[in-house]
């Protein structure tokens, strides 16, 4: 296979393989994190403070501001903001490198985090570049955030402004199910991820729990040049019948509203990006090369609707293959219950994948040297 | 169509023909009524307004190349005649061929994010070109369909179009002459550079290629085109802007200076229809309704049309679907079986005492209680108690009652009354309401969608009873219950599905609370029920006057946009009143009124001061909060239209 990232490093032993690079010399890192509701937003970074020294460890505060503070169930989510905010002026051995806001919808309710981001980052790049690592700590952005914002600092990586990109992230599937989205919007491809021209689409969403709106909501944007729809669930994944739990509840939507056939559905491993990224990359190379003769010029849509691991799935499939990338943003959630066992969080490390530089770079210099 | 399990499920069938086949034939002849001959022979600016649903996109895409060509080519069918002799009679057909096109641009995200580009402060004039783009390369595929599908012929590639004059400064584009294959590709080839900005990153260089254009020229150079071609009989294009709702408010402004543009060719703009003084989508006070300026209204056409449309998508939706191939609308519509015409009497035996005891309480029980009797009760009886009731009632609760109570005038009843009562025996005798093929179109509310959904609840039940070879009928509790498991799923959405989804469902909520209080009332004062509340113009304004001192302004001001976007609430007119006093009626999506038992009748509304509705918003507001009047009302409303 012709992948960017057919070998690639990932490890759940985060606090074991920042011990080992923040222990040679000059090393440094810095993190870059949404701060909002979520309390994984700090995850990283604190057990990087703790691996590391003042001078090893900076950040930067992506604070994420949210329509609906006016009214409940937002001036809760406030609250928890603070909560997370108070926790990060009281972080020890981490340096603040720039702090500004992100605002993730515009006074008309349209989805601009991704710019709002870019436009904060783009001018710190010469910032990061004095940096060895730079981590992305994904587990409180919303996609429409990192999406753009790792597709862009991955070029700036291959343009050789950073050395090395991460990617990190902290889920657990209880968890996550607590937090409800709402408040939907129109569906819109994501910012950097438009589709460009007119062209037939393969769209394949990757369905959770309780979608049926923005599958149906994304569905009704793409169906006029939509020739296939394969949906991607989660298997083997936590628990292991979570992937019957989807299809019986979407059971309507996608066998009767939608027609798929039982054929068209895809399984990828939960755990992992990197299998939901090969198989996209697979299929998007096969429909391209059996349909692009018949039908013209196709591309492959893909929808992140489910977790955290999935979505980077879709995401390095698409900054590989440079795919549309269609979503649904979500203008409020909802903690059910109004708290969040946080007990877990101290217990269980982030996945940490080393996206480019050093590790990469070995085989393009032996291949260059062969 | 192969034949489905359940076809009014399937999100894409009949696509085509409900796109611009059945919608056309069954819709647009109406509104086609509302189109001169002047709207395309005159370059005006057309406005077409509607609420969700209402068919503005559908009718722009009537007259897209596509659609034309196939109705042209196809008009010596029957049903095809309507439209087409419609088409004929405004001067779009002629026996030389298609004399008009339209250009259907869709105001989508690429135009609005434009608006969010990085361009120093070019952005507008870069809306400008990205139209240009469009509006000439829709032209251009126009007159290839045409000539592809042979109704015209010449070697188009080579033909070659004049620039615009110097004096009016144009772009690049249109600033040479270019044969239509150049111009083509050059469009193209913007179109591209404008998807890479659009997915630029922060520091990347703008696209060679796009040039920011000062104002609008598409317009001018086809005009220009038009006019210098005339012996060829080329089709005169028609701009179709669909959607303008969901660019930004500095573009939307930006755009209505350059189509209120006088220019050769005519502009038809179809706006979601919007909540007056709260949304300024395309205002046009001080612009001249007449020569230059037409608006349309798309709500117009009355629910008898909108009924045999659903009839026929119903039709065309059985024939698809497997175990029901059979059924024609009205054999389904036969299998919606009405109430029965008696009860048995030990059902009802509670509720009649209720009303007879509290008819004798108020000294107008006219027969005896030992006079009930037997093993059924019909309904028209028991329909007749509640009317007596709320007569009786209405009569107690007189402000001056007469001294001799046998001189009291008795009260009037009316149609109105006698749905009351009929709304108000289903509750007491837990008899199901929600029955029957008209209250299944009318829950609908206007959008085909929404009726799908419903329908095909209906349908999955029928289906299941046709495979196991049961009766296929479906009873009046059945379908009750059908209905109002649909409306609470409908509900439940709203938080989902909309922006402020939230506030909207806490309004939704306190609001259906005070209309059921309303109608619940014994002396059933806006029968048959209020479902809806009435503001006032003024009251709009000075709401908008408090703008920036008050976020529950803000609050009020999306909430209702996004109720009203949403199809949750949906915005009438009344006339009622003095001459000018109009008056905005926002009545509940008629699902709603089923999940709160309410009638389903349009009509009955109450006004609520701003400051309510704020609240009702904010979160749960009680009853002695909802304003001073609406206990008070007087017994026959003239509140309602």
């Amino acid at each position: 296979m012709n992948a960017r990232w057919a070998d690639y490093y990932a490890t759940k032993k985060f606090g074991d393989f920042w011990t080992q690079r923040l222990r040679e010399e000059g090393a440094n890192v810095c993190v870059l994190f949404g701060l909002g509701f979520d309390p994984r937003c700090l995850a990283a970074l604190r057990l990087l403070a703790g691996i590391g020294t003042t001078n090893q460890v900076s950040y930067v505060t992506l604070r994420l501001q949210t329509p609906s503070t006016d009214v409940q169930p937002g001036k809760e989510l406030q609250t928890m903001v603070a909560e997370n905010a108070t926790a990060l002026s009281t972080l020890a051995n981490a340096t603040g490198l720039a702090v500004g806001d992100v605002m993730l919808h515009d006074g008309a309710r349209h989805p601009i985090g991704g710019r709002s981001a870019l436009s904060l980052v783009g001018g710190l790049i010469d910032e990061l570049r004095k940096f060895r690592h730079v981590v992305v700590d994904i587990s409180g952005m919303p996609r429409s955030v990192f999406f753009p914002l790792i597709s862009f600092l991955c070029r700036r990586a291959d343009q050789g402004f950073i050395q090395n990109l991460h990617i990190c992230v902290l889920e657990n599937s209880a968890f996550d199910s607590r937090i409800r989205l709402s408040e939907f919007g129109e569906a819109d491809y994501i910012h950097t991820f438009r589709i460009e021209g007119s062209k037939k689409i393969v769209w394949l969403p990757v369905v959770a729990r309780h979608e049926r709106e923005r599958i149906l909501k994304i569905f009704a944007q793409i169906k006029e040049d939509c020739l296939e729809t394969c949906p991607i669930l989660p298997f083997p994944g936590t628990p292991l019948r979570k992937v019957d739990d989807i299809l019986v509840e979407n059971s309507d939507v996608l066998y009767e509203e939608l027609r798929i056939t039982p054929g068209n559905l895809l399984l990828c491993d939960e755990n992992s990006p990197f299998d939901i990224y090969r198989k996209i990359v697979n299929l998007h190379d096969y429909y391209r090369e059996k349909l692009s003769p018949l039908v013209g010029d196709v591309t492959t849509v893909v929808s992140p609707l489910s977790s955290k691991v999935l979505s980077l799935g879709m995401l390095f499939a698409a900054i590989d293959r440079h795919l549309p990338v269609a979503y649904v943003e979500a203008g409020l959630y909802h903690v059910d219950g109004g708290t969040l066992d946080m007990s877990w969080i101290g217990s269980q490390e982030p996945l940490e994948i080393w996206l480019t530089g050093e590790p990469y770079s070995i085989g393009a210099t032996a291949d260059a040297s062969a | 169509v192969p034949a489905l399990r359940n076809a009014f499920k399937y999100r894409l069938a009949d696509r085509q023909s409900l796109d611009t086949g059945l919608f056309l034939h069954l819709y647009c002849p109406m509104l086609l009524d509302q189109l001169t001959a002047d709207d395309f022979t005159i370059s005006k600016l057309l406005v077409l307004r509607g609420s969700p649903g209402s068919g503005k996109s559908s009718f722009l895409r009537l007259f897209q190349t596509e659609s034309l060509v196939t109705l042209y080519y196809k008009r010596i069918q029957p049903s095809d005649d309507l439209i087409a002799e419609a088409l004929t009679e405004l001067g779009v057909f002629t026996d030389d061929g298609i004399r008009y096109i339209g250009l259907y641009i869709q105001c989508d995200s690429n135009l609005r994010d434009l608006a969010n580009a990085d361009v120093g402060k070019a952005n507008l004039r870069l809306l400008n070109t990205l139209l240009d783009v469009r509006v000439t390369l829709a032209y251009l595929r126009g007159l290839r369909h045409l000539f592809d599908s042979g109704a015209m012929s010449a070697d188009l590639d080579a033909v070659q179009w004049p620039a615009l004059p110097a004096e009016e400064t144009p772009p690049p584009l249109f600033a040479q002459a270019r044969t239509v294959k150049d111009l083509e590709a050059q469009c193209m080839l913007m179109e591209a550079h404008f998807a890479t900005l659009l997915n630029s990153f922060p520091g990347d260089p703008l696209p060679d290629g796009i040039v920011p254009h000062s104002r609008v020229f598409a317009f001018a150079y086809l005009a220009q085109v038009i006019a210098l071609e005339e012996n060829r009989r080329w089709p005169k294009p028609i701009v179709l802007i669909d959607d303008l709702q969901e660019l930004y408010d500095a573009q939307r402004q930006h755009l209505r200076a350059e189509l209120l543009r006088r220019t050769g060719i005519p502009r038809w703009v179809a706006v979601r229809k919007y909540v007056y003084e709260l949304e300024e989508l395309l205002p046009l006070e001080g612009t001249k309704d007449g020569r230059d300026l037409r608006e349309l209204d798309l709500d117009q056409p009355k629910l008898s049309a909108f009924r045999r449309f659903l009839e026929n998508v119903t039709e065309r939706r059985l024939r698809s679907t497997d175990a029901l191939q059979q059924f024609t609308t009205l054999d389904f519509r036969s299998k919606l079986t009405e109430l029965p015409d008696t009860v048995p009497l030990q059902k009802a035996r509670k509720g009649v005492d209720e009303i007879l005891s509290r008819l004798a309480q108020l000294g107008a029980l006219t027969q005896p209680l030992a006079s009930i009797s037997g093993e059924e009760i019909s309904l028209t009886r028991l329909l007749d108690f509640e009317l007596q009731l709320i007569l009786a009632e209405r009569k107690a609760a007189r402000d001056q009652p007469y001294i001799f109570e046998e001189l009291a005038p008795p009260e009037p009843s009316n149609p109105k009354t006698e749905q009351a009562a009929r709304l108000f025996m289903c509750q007491r005798h837990g008899l199901p309401y929600y029955v029957g093929f008209d209250a299944l179109g009318t829950v609908a509310n206007g959008n085909v969608e929404q009726y799908l959904e419903v329908a095909g609840t209906y349908a999955d039940k029928m289906i299941f009873r046709a495979e196991l070879s049961r009766t296929t009928s479906l009873s009046p509790r059945e379908q009750h219950d059908l209905l109002r498991t649909c409306a609470t799923r409908y509900y439940e959405r709203i938080e989902q599905e909309f922006p402020r989804g939230y506030t909207i469902r806490h309004f939704v909520e306190n609001l259906a609370r005070f209309c059921q209080a309303v109608t619940d009332r014994p002396t059933a004062p806006i029968a048959p029920g209020v479902t809806g509340f009435g503001l006032t113009r003024e009251q709009l304004r000075d709401a908008l006057a408090l703008n920036g001192a008050d976020d529950g302004i803000k609050l009020f001001r999306e909430t209702l946009a996004s109720a009203v976007a949403g199809n949750v609430l949906s915005v009438k007119k009344t006339k009622q009143g003095q001459p000018g006093a109009h008056k905005l009626v926002f009545y509940l999506n008629r699902l709603l009124c089923v999940h709160f038992n309410l009638p389903l009748n349009y009509g009955g509304w109450q006004r609520l001061p701003v400051d309510v509705l704020i609240k009702m918003m904010r979160g749960p507001v009680p009853a002695e909060e909802w304003g001073k009047k609406w206990k008070m009302q007087p017994f026959e409303s003239d509140d309602s239209e």
